[in-house]
């Protein structure tokens, strides 16, 4: 039998830090809502979620009481969000503030949402990578993430060979 | 900082490389090596296969052959490389030779159709495109479609010396009739592909071919052809793409120059051939087609995205006179105006013209057909101040979203008069004559006008997308100065680029984005 909206579920993170939500909130979170329908009795003890921290996942939970009440993705509208994913690196206004955040927070985030499989909020995040991403040298991009160059200049020399037959006409 | 390359997921950092155009991927896959393997996947997923020389051949069938790479490839374009027009050596085999061009034989082209042939190529191609140039190319580029087993998007590209004068069915009829047409959502016919069309719609009907997943479909004859067309069998060529679409066809793009005004009526009357549409695109520069396009309009009542070129005026003024019922039809939340001559605009700012779409309208795009210094029409203030009236009248208040506007003497007042009467807008592109600094003033003064704007600011405004573009010349983007002072007045802006000056016309889906 469903359990009603309003029930209160607690969850820890790896941090030792404890939330009581909405388990309406919580469901947003694939992993989270499975966990909850495999548990046929109520059970007082908060669910342990290792990969997450107390920080990032007050902001995970801030987006799913943003979110809450909207329909999740069925696995017919899946495929056709996939398509429009690929399309557009669009954000809405309300989630380009809510991620406007560090890098270090921004990958947490999108980590977590991977993680708790929150696939709207995985979208977020990779579109603010890839807008990020976009436009940009390959040396912009390594200071950007802090990425250390590790092709040797050969290697570098046979991309851009490469490269030369890939770009348009 | 986070270790990002390794400490985020292949899976994650593939879901990012998926958003990002071509020319970025081959970007990221020169900023590490962990970067190049994965994009890989990306990297092909478009073979654009041009002239073959044939000191490239080994070089080419080395990489058809490499099946890591091949396997990605999700659209195959067959086009002329820039050196087919600059000239091979090759002796055209119609003998036509442009001013400046020398053009080039068809068997490099075969070459490549040969290889794709005999490698027996099945990739997962989904999207075909076919640039030709001569009968031959045409024939032979096409060659390839039976071997496509996973087609969804066909477009064909011929120009009219070969394809028109020399008309030659036999080469397609073996070719169509092994068109997997049931998985078809785009197709699309360019330039003068009308034999291809022609030959194309005539196999399909003797075959009972159907398109039941087709939406999309675009016929466009930009060029003038005016002795190639026979519009009675034009008619019956779209008659038959649309009766064997079953009604799926959603998206509709016909461009004309050439087509007799009883050939459009007889198709714009057929009724009930695209009873899904939601959206066309319609260029039509004769004053005679407003009414078979009113009446089309005044009968597809879940049109939703209307773009029209050129005698704007003629369509809407016909439509009272075609039983049209303004309160039942056409809830159109996208409309494109490119257009003409200064009538055109006058229909435009003209109440309640407009007023009609305001409870609906969210996207408004208006062009000059003819960009350039030469051409003077666009909005003035007052223009632009009654046009923004009949908007913000509407009992819903003003739901436009999405602007782009030509306007002759661009001075601060504009902005000042957009931002408080289309306060949902987030996405403005201004096309401008002259930028100026005051309403009174007619002198273009840009440095003036850049030092009066600093002076301004709109901190509730949502644009998010803005663009701000001469109309004499291409889009350019704004000084880096410009942009920040841009930043200062809107500080919603993200992004200097509104996109194409054209891009509200029907998308042709590549079928790899």
């Amino acid at each position: 039998m469903a359990a009603p909206a309003t029930q209160q579920i607690k969850i820890r993170c790896n941090d030792e830090k404890e939330f009581t939500v909405d388990r309406d909130v919580l469901e947003r979170s694939v992993l989270i809502k499975n966990m909850l329908e495999d548990v046929t009795e109520q059970q007082d003890a908060p669910i342990p979620l290792p990969n997450v921290s107390g920080p990032v996942m007050a902001k995970v939970l801030e987006y799913c009481t943003h979110h809450r009440g909207e329909p999740l993705p069925s696995a017919d509208t899946e495929q056709s969000q996939d398509e429009t994913r690929k399309r557009t690196t669009d954000i809405s206004e309300w989630d380009q503030k809510f991620i406007t955040v560090d890098q270090e927070m921004l990958f947490e985030i999108i980590l977590a949402a991977n993680y708790l499989d929150i696939k709207s909020l995985l979208d977020v995040g990779c579109k603010t990578v890839a807008n990020m991403i976009k436009g940009k040298t390959p040396e912009e991009i390594r200071k950007l993430f802090n990425i250390v160059n590790d092709f040797t200049p050969e290697e570098e020399a046979q991309i851009k060979k490469e490269n030369e037959w890939a770009e348009d006409r | 900082m986070m270790e990002v390359v390794t400490t985020i997921p292949t899976e994650i950092w593939l879901r990012i490389f998926h958003l990002l155009p071509p020319q970025d991927i081959r970007i990221i896959r020169q900023v590490h090596s962990v970067f190049n393997a994965y994009s890989q996947s990306f990297l092909w997923r478009y073979l654009v296969l041009g002239r073959l020389e044939p000191k490239h051949r080994n070089q080419a069938k080395a990489i058809l052959r490499n099946l890591a790479l091949g396997q990605h490839v999700k659209a195959l374009h067959i086009q002329p490389s820039s050196w087919e027009v600059e000239g091979s050596g090759y002796d055209y085999p119609l003998a036509i030779k442009a001013p400046t061009s020398v053009w080039t034989a068809d068997p490099p082209i075969r070459t490549w159709v040969d290889l794709l042939i005999q490698m027996k190529w099945k990739h997962p191609i989904r999207s075909f495109r076919h640039f030709s140039y001569s009968k031959k190319t045409v024939s032979t580029g096409l060659a390839v479609i039976p071997h496509l087993t996973q087609l969804r998007v066909l477009l064909v590209s011929a120009w009219h010396y070969a394809d028109v004068k020399h008309p030659s069915p036999e080469p397609y009829h073996a070719i169509w009739s092994k068109l997997r047409t049931h998985q078809l959502t785009t197709v699309c016919f360019s330039f003068s592909a009308w034999s291809a069309l022609q030959i194309f719609s005539g196999t399909v009907q003797s075959s009972q071919t159907t398109f039941p997943c087709l939406e999309t479909f675009s016929l466009d004859t930009t060029f003038q052809f005016n002795d190639s067309w026979e519009p009675e069998q034009f008619e019956e060529a779209i008659r038959v793409i649309a009766s064997t679409g079953r009604g799926s066809v959603k998206f509709l793009r016909l461009y004309h120059n050439n087509i007799a005004e009883s050939a459009l009526s007889k198709l714009f009357s057929g009724l009930g051939l695209f009873p899904k549409l939601v959206q066309l695109d319609f260029e039509g520069y004769y004053s005679q087609y407003g009414t078979p396009v009113a009446k089309f309009l005044a009968h597809h009542s879940s049109l939703q995205t209307l773009n029209l070129e050129g005698y704007i005026d003629q369509v809407f003024s016909c439509l009272p006179t075609v039983g049209f019922d303004s309160s039942q039809s056409l809830k159109l939340t996208s409309l494109g105006l490119k257009y003409e001559v200064k009538r055109n605009l006058a229909w435009l700012i003209g109440e309640p013209s407009l007023q009609r779409y305001a409870d609906t309208l969210t996207t408004l795009v208006i062009i000059p057909s003819r960009p350039g210094p030469d051409f003077p029409y666009a909005l003035s203030y007052q223009d632009l101040n009654r046009l923004t009236s009949s908007l913000y009248k509407s009992p819903g208040g003003a739901l436009l979203e999405r602007l782009r506007i030509p306007i002759v003497h661009l001075c601060p007042e504009v902005f000042e008069l957009l931002s408080n009467r289309l306060e949902n807008l987030h996405t403005l592109c201004i096309l401008y004559h002259s930028l100026v600094t005051r309403l009174d003033i007619e002198a273009a003064e840009p440095t003036a006008f850049w030092q009066e704007m600093k002076k301004k600011t709109y901190p509730n405004w949502k644009i998010r997308q803005f663009c701000l573009d001469p109309i004499s010349s291409m889009p350019s983007k704004l000084s880096g100065e410009e942009q920040e002072i841009m930043n200062q007045v809107i500080p919603s802006i993200k992004t200097f680029d509104a996109g194409d000056w054209w891009h509200f016309q029907v998308k042709i889906e590549s079928g790899v984005q």
